[in-house]
């Protein structure tokens, strides 16, 4: 049993490395508080099985990240459990011999496919939990998608194949900030409502907070725990850039960085200075 | 496929039938395609339900579903018509297959003109040059239903991904003398002062033409491994005043340039002629030696040039 506002204090201790480390060393700051949230309910919630010590052991919980820009909030949370060490995050990442890029490379311990490209974490996740269920191993397979590319029409090629193979082991998270890399989304898809999308390919949908960790976690156990015949879509409503006021909601932010004034106050935001 | 020789089959035929033959034995072989049809692969379905998938006409998805099961320990075989599987799918087997090195088994049906008068969107003419550029991938193109069967033996152990270009016609083996697959060519025929080196189809047109001018004494050769090439054939090649490399691919990107880069990295000099398809054509329909003569492929235009050589 966690200590009470364990998840709160953990999700704002990793904002504030998730701010410095980006200060130091570049990367996606918005996307990365998108879905920081997320993060810390799947690793540190327990919903997801892992062993830092042995990545590929043979009974973890496949975990695809198929938006490959949250490299940053990847990268830090599989330092902070113990994946990888704190050198290759802060002399190796976007810098030095670039043993950490600016998308996820499965090269990283932790990291089960390289992403980047958008509108390929779903598809191969799909092999992936079908590869599970052939193997009769009870692994489940979660793949965290961002909204974004669910433009793309692969994401729906995978939609019709797990439900056709009844991936029941399989749980699609989008983290539904209603921005892609330019715009909200409204203004240029009217591809939204991705509830009643899944819903209509035949999947199990479920919505939360994708910034209550509580209640996130509730909602996975009880998903985990239920006999569904069904692949399962989360829509994990975020806000990007949550966790520095400034930002938060500001589809330029995808791209751009902190001047130095920015800097000061975001550090003053979450008490780092 | 039964009672038939491995030697009378198709080139599909002869890939799904050995396929099957190792995939009995072995439950993590699977079989998955984009709703294609062939006659093994009706016996391959009645016999290993559960190793065949039909994923339906969404070849993005599946190179990278098979990427997914590569990963969990299964040896994934891809079976579709080269271009759809290739062109539409480029971008999955750069970053799923390539940089993640996951040896997938891509078996693409068509190549060239293949599906002659279905046209362009049917034709495989650019498969060997986009594959060429991408990192581990292993090229084969075979000459024969024979040279098949020995790829899909030596691919069930391979550790980076491949792609086979199977001709959709039935093409008769032309040798049996046996030959070392890791190779990745063979002499069909020594000659003089000239060689043809080809690869698939092309080959039986190569030895027709040679036959048929009997007296120019034209040498032979059959590349079925294009990428990555035999260093060695530039030895076998040495002895040869012209080289011509014929293929039904467009004239960039296929074996000819990759000829001409081994000499040109190895500093010596070719005296090669490179017939391949050239752009204004590549979008054409038309009966398969239609096309190919209107690339100077078909046999009269390739004897005329082998002729006029000295």
């Amino acid at each position: 049993m966690r200590k009470k506002n364990f998840y709160k204090k953990k999700a704002f201790e990793l904002r504030q490395k998730l701010l410095s480390l980006v200060i130091e060393n570049g990367g996606h700051l918005s996307t990365s508080l998108s879905c920081l949230d997320i993060m810390v309910a799947l690793y540190y919630g327990k919903i997801i099985r892992f062993k830092a010590s042995a990545p590929n052991w043979i009974n973890r919980d496949r975990f695809l990240i198929s938006k490959g820009h949250a490299e940053t909030i990847t990268y830090l949370t599989l330092k902070e459990l113990g994946f990888i060490s704190e050198t290759m995050l802060s002399k190796h990442y976007r810098k030095g011999k670039f043993k950490l890029g600016g998308h996820i490379d499965c090269s990283v311990p932790g990291i089960e496919f390289s992403t980047g490209s958008l509108g390929h974490g779903l598809n191969l996740a799909c092999g992936t939990a079908l590869g599970l269920k052939k193997k009769k191993n009870k692994s489940f397979t979660f793949v965290l998608m961002s909204d974004g590319e669910c433009t793309e029409g692969t994401v729906w090629e995978a939609a019709i194949f797990a439900k056709f193979h009844k991936l029941n082991n399989l749980i699609a998270i989008i983290d539904y900030n209603n921005i892609s890399a330019t715009d909200f989304t409204k203004n240029f898809t009217s591809n939204t409502n991705l509830v009643d999308k899944f819903k209509s390919f035949g999947w199990k949908t479920f919505s939360v907070d994708g910034h209550n960790i509580d209640q996130m976690i509730k909602k996975f156990n009880k998903i985990k725990s239920q006999n569904l015949s069904s692949p399962v879509l989360i829509l994990a409503k975020t806000i990007k850039g949550k966790g520095i006021k400034f930002i938060e909601n500001d589809p330029a932010r995808h791209t751009k960085g902190l001047n130095n004034n920015e800097i000061k106050k975001a550090k003053k935001i979450l008490k780092l200075l | 496929m039964k009672n038939k020789k491995i030697s009378d089959l198709f080139q599909r035929d002869s890939f799904i039938s050995t396929l099957l033959e190792y995939a009995k034995k072995d439950k993590k072989i699977l079989l998955i395609t984009n709703d294609q049809g062939a006659i093994a692969l009706d016996d391959y379905k009645k016999h290993l339900p559960n190793q065949f998938i039909n994923a339906g006409i969404s070849e993005q998805n599946i190179i990278s579903v098979a990427a997914g099961l590569q990963k969990e320990g299964f040896n994934c075989f891809i079976y579709s018509i080269s271009s759809f599987i290739i062109y539409r799918a480029i971008e999955q087997i750069k970053i799923d297959l390539c940089s993640m090195k996951l040896p997938v088994k891509i078996f693409g049906v068509g190549s060239g003109y293949s599906y002659a008068i279905d046209g362009p969107t049917h034709h495989s003419t650019e498969d060997i040059g986009l594959l060429n550029m991408m990192p581990y991938m292993k090229i084969y193109s075979p000459s024969d239903s024979l040279v098949v069967k020995e790829i899909v033996k030596s691919s069930l152990n391979s550790s980076e991904p491949i792609y086979v270009r199977l001709d959709r016609e039935y093409l008769a083996p032309l040798s049996l003398k046996k030959y070392n697959l890791d190779q990745g060519y063979r002499v069909i025929k020594k000659g003089q002062k000239t060689c043809i080196i080809t690869h698939g189809y092309m080959l039986t047109k190569a030895y027709k033409i040679a036959k048929d001018i009997k007296h120019k004494n034209i040498g032979i050769i059959d590349v079925f491994k294009i990428k990555p090439l035999n260093k060695k054939v530039v030895k076998d090649l040495s002895k040869y005043k012209n080289i011509i490399c014929l293929e039904e691919h467009n004239e960039n990107g296929g074996l000819g340039n990759q000829i001409s880069n081994l000499y040109f990295k190895n500093k010596k000099n070719i005296n090669l002629v490179k017939i391949g398809l050239k752009e204004k054509t590549i979008m054409g329909y038309g009966s398969r030696d239609h096309l190919n003569s209107l690339n100077n492929l078909d046999e009269k235009s390739v004897t005329k040039l082998l002729m006029s050589l000295k």
